[in-house]
């Protein structure tokens, strides 16, 4: 393997997993905002480094910039910039949460499943123009590939979202 | 083919049942209904009838005097009832001399007691209930005699046992009566375990359960022959052969023991007097307690291969025998004694079948049927008279009020007492012969004590007549009180006013007809003397052969014989009449207040102890065993662990309640719990899966 | 490049932390939050191994992933404003009706 990557890999993946931890610990909702906005660059870069190119742009553009400021405006709209004040009632809730969740990254880590994939990785020139938005263009409008359809029926999804979104957060109307 | 309507022999009664059972809805009037039923019940009963006369030549002229017909209409006897794996039973009927006799004495006898009865019962109620029992009753029995195999012929069995019980307790508002249904029931029940343990035990070892059958396969040809259905040679298995036939037929001997008032299980025939006239007449005189004889006969091919066997039935036949006529002396109510009669001849019976006379047997079960039946209507003419009286000490003088009765019971006595020329003599005479040539010893013994018993017999029968109609009145004319048995509540505030009066023709008719055959019935002995008709019952095992064939040759033998069997029944008659003509006013034999003393007397009124024995053993020992034991520790046991196994389950439901915080997050920790479990054991696993 | 397992050793860990941030934080808002770190780990698991068979039907499952997603959000912040206005506490251990 060589160095470059390896290492760019590294200092990304500390600094994915140590924003994804600051959004779980912060207590202040805009920090965790703002750490998850970290997160999702993180990921951004990943998918380039994975030829994901147009993947990339879309993750950035939709997630980080259209996503995220919805959760913020709602967030400054309910107005709960203050630290959460409640204690927690005794629950076993927090401990079994953590403890099962350190098992399952131990298992993760050290797992043999995850350590050895059957086949070799597909060879870099082969992959170079995989996510470029020509190719995606031309998986995604493809007849005789199954994505079209599913395109199509996303559009209208987006509709019903928009109307549940507008039907839940009218006010009645007096 | 005239044989193949043979059926309709068993599906008359049965279409009368159903007849008299809806009679009130297919009537509206329930006049009109009454006599509907009672012509429809005596008639079917006759139509049987003549179907089986009509049938006895063409019987007699197949093979072997037998013939195999179906019991479903218009369907061959093949129509199999139960089938599966190598066992198999078919609605058939089996017509040879044997069924073809029992068919004619139960629907002739039964017909003439049908017709009575519409005359006996006819202020009852509940009359067309009565004959819906009475004719399902014949349904059964016909059943029981016809059937080809053991299986159809306990279906008869039951059906009888189940219409005495509904019949004895026929006036069930009186608790008394149905608590002697429920005696005769149970008993039965105890006897019926044997026939049924009997059966099982016929079938692990033949192979099959029909009597006879074409290709000789049935159990019979089987026993004699000495192999199984599959045609393998049973003696070769000498060392459990024997035993097991023994077995077989003491187990079958119980069942008969039940059905036929035997030394242990005869408990319930006094008790069964509870129920009206007719029934005694029919079930518990001429036909039902029977059947067990006639068992025993269809199956004397199986029996006569053990002596053992043999011997059982004869000597507990001949206890029986003089036990019936020991207790018959001291009864008060003129129906026990018949029944305790009826009980001791039974008892000879069954002697008959134990010395392997088993012709003989048959012959006693004709002559009894028909002066047994005639004795018991005749005792219903005279409580019907009486209006309700059955306490012989209450009556007396009636010879000359009822003398029509009196000529009726009076040839009855005789025929009973087996006097020349009657028919009693003949057919008791016979078994006395053949058990003096008991193949299997003791036969001097069985003789004596036989005849002893019919002295006894002439004795409480003679007994019986002076009490009731020579002695001097113990009752006043006028003021009778009415005693008669209903369903409805008794008036008690009626004042007493019966007069006598004579039974009326329809009553009196069947009896002019049971007598007659009662005087001729000796003639039947040609009839049984024919070695053709019952070859059926001869022996084909060797060694009893002989002597079965000198004893079977003749019934009655010797002249000798005859002579002493008259004098000891005259000379019975005759102690009777001297014994009680002295006591002409109270009619008693022993001084009333002699009797609680007389230990004699008190051993025989307390029935022998087997009453009392009985209640305390079953009743009371039984009775507390189940309170203390079985009902505490058995039945609480299971009962406990039903209730805590209700009780676990509502403990585990009270501590998974808990779970139902209604937290979202908790919730979604459970399923986190269960997803990290799946991926966990999934990547552990991982290895062996791909392997795979 | 660098060995595929690693992205998903990686994403698995992300999952996890979504998880145990959707288990452990009351306020709702940021429980969402974690619920589209999940969905994120997920993508990247889906684009790594598209990567690795050399085919782009990993980018297209993500692709519509992300859309559902964007969708799922406008709606989910709905109800997160409902709820507020009903109770004027967004404590989600108050959202308890089914409890017992």
């Amino acid at each position: 393997m060589q160095l470059a990557p390896t290492i760019f890999f590294w200092i990304m993946a500390i600094l994915s997993i140590g924003s994804a931890l600051m959004v779980v610990v912060s207590k202040n909702p805009v920090r965790s905002a703002l750490f998850l906005v970290v997160t999702f660059l993180a990921v951004a870069v990943f998918y380039v480094t994975l030829s994901a190119q147009f993947l990339a742009a879309v993750q950035i553009m939709v997630y980080a910039g259209a996503i995220m400021v919805l959760f913020l405006f709602v967030i400054m709209l309910l107005n709960l910039s203050a630290p959460e004040a409640l204690k927690e009632r005794g629950t076993i809730q927090r401990p079994i949460a953590l403890g099962l969740g350190g098992l399952f990254i131990t298992a993760l880590i050290f797992s043999q499943a995850l350590l050895q994939m059957p086949t070799r990785p597909a060879p870099a020139e082969q992959v170079v123009n995989l996510g470029t938005v020509q190719s995606i263009g031309l998986s995604l409008y493809n007849p005789n590939l199954p994505w079209l359809f599913p395109f199509e029926i996303t559009s209208i999804l987006l509709l019903i979202a928009v109307v549940g979104a507008i039907v839940l957060a009218k006010r009645k109307l007096d | 083919m005239l044989l193949s309507l043979s059926w309709l022999i068993v599906w008359f009664p049965l279409l009368g049942f159903l007849h008299n059972a809806f009679a009130g809805f297919i009537y509206k009037n329930p006049k009109a209904a009454k006599n509907a039923v009672s012509f429809v019940a005596p008639a079917v009963v006759f139509a049987s009838f003549l179907v089986a006369l009509v049938l006895l030549p063409a019987v007699l002229q197949s093979h072997e005097h037998r013939a195999y017909e179906g019991m479903v209409p218009f369907a061959s006897p093949d129509v199999p009832w139960i089938k599966f794996g190598g066992f198999q039973v078919n609605f058939a009927l089996l017509l040879d001399p044997l069924s073809l006799l029992m068919t004619l004495i139960v629907t002739g006898v039964g017909g003439l007691i049908h017709i009575y009865a519409t005359s006996y019962m006819a202020e009852d109620k509940e009359f067309n209930r009565f004959f819906t029992y009475f004719n399902l009753f014949i349904f059964m029995m016909l059943v029981l005699v016809l059937a080809e195999n053991f299986l159809l012929m306990f279906v008869g069995w039951e059906g009888v046992g189940t219409c005495s019980y509904l019949l004895i307790s026929f006036w069930y508002t009186d608790v008394a009566n149905a608590k002697a249904g429920n005696k005769a029931f149970i008993v039965n029940r105890v006897g019926d375990l044997g026939f049924a343990l009997g059966m099982m035990a016929v079938w692990s070892v033949f192979g099959t359960l029909s009597f006879f059958n074409k290709d000789a396969t049935g159990v019979m040809q089987l026993a004699a022959a000495h192999k199984d259905v599959m045609g393998h040679d049973l003696a070769n298995l000498q060392l459990w052969f024997a035993p097991a036939i023994t077995t077989m037929c003491v187990l079958l001997f119980i069942g008969a023991a039940g059905k036929s008032a035997q030394i242990p299980l005869f408990v319930w025939l006094p008790d069964a007097m509870a129920g009206p006239t007719p029934v005694s007449a029919l079930i518990h005189a001429a036909t039902m307690v029977t059947a067990g004889v006639v068992m025993l006969t269809r199956c004397s091919w199986l029996f006569i291969q053990s002596t053992t066997a043999l011997q059982i039935v004869a000597w507990i036949g001949l206890a029986t025998a003089v036990l019936g006529a020991t207790i018959g002396l001291v009864q008060t109510d003129i129906k026990k004694v018949l029944a305790y009669s009826t009980i001791s001849q039974l008892g000879y019976m069954f002697l008959a079948c134990g010395v392997g006379n088993f012709r003989a047997a048959m012959f006693h079960v004709t002559t009894h049927a028909f002066f047994k039946a005639l004795l018991f209507l005749g005792s219903g003419a005279v409580i019907h008279a009486m209006h309700g009286q059955q306490d012989m000490n209450k009556m007396g003088g009636l010879k000359t009020v009822i003398p029509k009765t009196w000529m009726l019971m009076f040839i009855g006595t005789y025929a009973i007492a087996g006097v020349f020329p009657f028919a009693g003599l003949w057919s008791k005479d016979s078994i006395l012969d053949s058990a003096f040539r008991s193949p299997w010893g003791s036969g001097p013994i069985l003789y004596v004590a036989g005849l002893g018993t019919a002295f006894l017999t002439a004795f409480y029968m003679n007994r019986m007549m002076w009490k009731t109609f020579y002695t001097d009145k113990r009752f006043e004319d006028g003021k009778l009180p009415n005693l008669n048995h209903s369903n409805e509540e008794h008036h008690e505030e009626e004042k007493p006013e019966g007069h006598i009066h004579e039974a009326p023709p329809t009553m009196l008719l069947p009896l002019y007809v049971l007598a007659f055959f009662s005087v001729v019935g000796g003639l039947f002995a040609f009839l049984f003397a024919n070695d053709d008709l019952w070859k059926f019952t001869v022996a084909t095992f060797e060694t009893a052969k002989p002597a079965l064939e000198e004893g079977a040759a003749l019934p009655g033998g010797s002249i000798v014989g005859y002579v002493i069997s008259t004098l000891v029944a005259v000379a019975g008659l005759a102690a009777a009449a001297t014994v009680y003509k002295q006591r002409s006013q109270s009619g008693e034999l022993l001084d009333p207040a002699l009797k609680p003393k007389n230990p004699v007397y008190r051993i025989l009124v307390a029935k022998w102890g087997f009453d009392a024995a009985y209640e305390f053993l079953f009743v009371r020992v039984g009775g507390n065993f189940s309170r203390s034991f079985l009902w505490r520790t058995v039945d609480g046991g299971i009962d406990s662990i039903v209730t805590n196994g209700a009780k676990l389950v509502g403990g585990i439901s009270h501590v998974g309640r808990l779970i139902q915080t209604g937290y979202v997050r908790n919730y979604a920790l459970g399923m986190l719990v269960g997803v990290v479990v799946i991926v966990l054991g999934l990547l552990i696993t991982w290895q062996s899966l791909i392997t795979r | 490049m660098v060995p595929t397992h690693y992205y998903l050793v990686l994403a698995g860990i992300l999952f996890t932390i979504g998880v145990i941030g959707v288990l452990v934080k009351r306020n709702p808002i940021v429980i969402f939050m974690c619920v589209e770190l999940m969905l994120n780990a997920a993508n990247l698991t889906f684009v790594a191994l598209g990567r690795h068979f050399g085919q782009t039907n990993g980018q297209m499952y993500v692709i519509f992933a992300l859309a559902v997603a964007a969708a799922e959000v406008s709606v989910g912040l709905g109800i997160i404003v409902m709820m507020f206005r009903r109770r004027e506490t967004i404590d989600i251990d108050e959202v308890h009706l089914l409890k017992n």
